[in-house]
């Protein structure tokens, strides 16, 4: 599904990812680990477009996107969260939902004044879907409520219900469990192999290996800027390397 | 007597509404989309110029002077100054909130002396007279035709507040939001943030243009001075005093600050000695600055906060 190909990106000094390949397969739960500073939540915003690589290609199902910009991604049913949630704090969290919504008529200028019943029913339709997604992520008791005043917790569940009204097939998340309270981390969990049983592709930056272990197929460890090992969780996190890039600290 | 307070009461209420067309222009690209334009004046500029242009008689040596009827000039104000507002928007919203205002008060500048010098288009500092007023053959009973030019402006104002309230409230309302507060979560949910801003920066500034032909309108006579950068700091003056991000706090904003500033004139007309009365007139400035302070420190977020 998501296949990437000697993808170099660096700011000025030594890259901070270096010829990466890897692909992630239709339906996997593909985890990607390693140090802080190893290039993981680059190598996201490269494939998320916030960044665009060096060398390399991106492609996904089979079409280049490296190039494209980012906000056109997300037609291609890619979809991110952040590793420090991004609500949009002032809007309540319903808004929040529904302002993720793809291919609304009504955000266009025009239609709200020509055809102001299909924005209106279109409308109704995009709350009712964002209702159920907040049920789904069980923040239904806060839709009305600023998102401003959501926990850490919450906030990276209403990340996790945005990129969901959004209709996604690949879903980049990045550390969801940083943070996160050990009970809300198993409704994330949870949450997360739910979506994953529905068919939707997923990648995750994390650094908890219990949870890794637990959601991923497969395991991609980065270390400096490079891919070192991939494969089965239980084979990765007994590797020598790995662990010492983990444990024994990784040249500087 | 009662005639006089009454004429001024209407004339007063004409030219804040006006103003608060204006404010709601920039309400639009500020209090909702977070574009911090300050070229108010060069957009409201661009609107009367226009307006007046096309719709004064034939003058030797000026460009224009079709005689056009009103309701054209007013059109091409509105299609001009979003014209206009396109070229600069896309030229200057990628730039962030003081990039983008230092650029937008250099446009202002720009447009305004280009009014002042290209005497052949503009008619230079003389400005431009003659121009028609709406209910012109209403010219002779001056309360009637205070009161009509008063409903008209109303009725603009009315239309462009109905249009923006129901925009706020769209789904095209809500990325503007989504937008503001966090851009690059709005990009990552696929909405084109450059393409939403530049939306609302020309439909901002096409109702700033509408403004300007209407004020040009009713006074019937136009000059550079108008445009000067004072204009943009009144408006901004009165969109945080009211609000920012209400509409409703837009246009209370308005009449507030016009209701400052043309009080503070008329004490100083009649309390300052006839020398120093030029001078003078700059307190005018100094009062409404005074007034967004104590805003700013007692209420924020304005009189009517989003």
């Amino acid at each position: 599904m998501l296949r990437v190909e000697a993808v170099t990106k660096g700011f000025g000094g030594a890259p901070v990812v270096d010829g990466v390949s890897f692909a992630v397969a239709e339906g996997e739960i593909a985890g990607l680990i390693g140090p802080n500073g190893a290039g993981k939540t680059t190598m996201f915003n490269l494939i998320a477009g916030s960044l665009t690589p060096d060398a390399g290609q991106i492609l996904l199902n089979g079409v280049r996107i490296d190039g494209q910009p980012q906000h056109a991604r997300a037609g291609h049913g890619l979809s991110r969260t952040y590793q420090t949630p991004k609500p949009f704090p002032g809007m309540t969290v319903i808004e929040n939902i529904m302002v993720a919504a793809r291919g609304q008529v009504g955000e266009g200028i025009l239609p709200n004044f020509l055809q102001p019943a299909r924005v209106r029913a279109e409308d109704r339709r995009t709350l009712e879907r964002a209702k159920e997604v907040a049920e789904f992520v069980g923040l239904t008791r806060l839709a009305h409520e600023p998102a401003r005043v959501l926990s850490g917790g919450q906030r990276k569940l209403l990340e996790l219900a945005r990129v969901l009204m959004t209709g996604p097939r690949l879903v980049l998340l990045d550390e969801p469990a940083a943070g996160v309270n050990p009970a809300l981390l198993e409704t994330i969990a949870g949450k997360i192999l739910e979506l994953n049983g529905q068919g939707i592709t997923i990648c995750i930056i994390e650094h908890n290996m219990g949870l890794v272990a637990r959601l991923c197929q497969r395991v991609l460890v980065m270390a400096a800027g490079q891919l070192i090992a991939q494969g089965k969780p239980a084979h990765v996190l007994r590797d020598p390397a790995v662990i010492e890039t983990y444990l024994g600290g990784v040249a500087v | 007597m009662i005639l006089d307070i009454f004429a001024y009461g209407t004339f007063f209420l004409a030219t804040a509404l006006t103003y608060a067309i204006v404010c709601l222009g920039l309400n639009l690209q500020w209090g909702q989309t977070g574009l911090f334009n300050v070229g108010v004046a060069g957009f409201v500029a661009i609107g009367a110029y226009t307006s007046a242009l096309l719709t004064t008689p034939a003058t030797p040596g000026r460009f224009g002077g079709y005689g056009l009827p009103i309701a054209v000039g007013w059109i091409l104000a509105i299609v001009v100054a979003a014209a206009a507002s396109w070229c600069v928007g896309k030229i200057t919203l990628r730039l962030r909130a003081d990039y983008l205002a230092i650029t937008t008060f250099g446009v202002a500048v720009v447009i305004q002396l280009v009014a002042l010098n290209a005497e052949p288009l503009t008619g230079g500092p003389f400005g431009i007279g003659f121009i028609p007023r709406p209910f012109a053959s209403l010219a002779e009973q001056v309360a009637l035709y205070d009161v009509l030019h008063l409903l008209l402006v109303a009725a603009v104002l009315a239309a462009v507040y109905l249009v923006l309230e129901r925009l706020a409230g769209s789904p095209w309302g809500r990325v503007l939001g989504a937008i503001r507060e966090d851009e690059e979560a709005a990009v990552s949910l696929g909405k084109d943030a450059n393409g939403f801003r530049l939306q609302a920066f020309v439909l901002g500034g096409a109702i700033m243009g509408l403004a300007g032909a209407i004020q040009a309108h009713f006074i019937g006579f136009i000059a550079p001075e108008n445009y000067l950068p004072a204009l943009t700091f009144q408006v901004w003056a009165m969109l945080i005093i009211g609000g920012s991000g209400n509409n409703r706090g837009a246009i209370l904003g308005a009449i507030l600050v016009w209701g400052l500033w043309s009080f503070s004139g008329a004490a100083i007309g009649s309390l300052v000695p006839a020398d120093f009365q030029a001078r003078a007139a700059t307190l005018r400035i100094v009062v409404v600055g005074l007034a967004l302070v104590s805003i700013l420190l007692w209420r924020p977020r304005g009189l009517l906060p989003e």
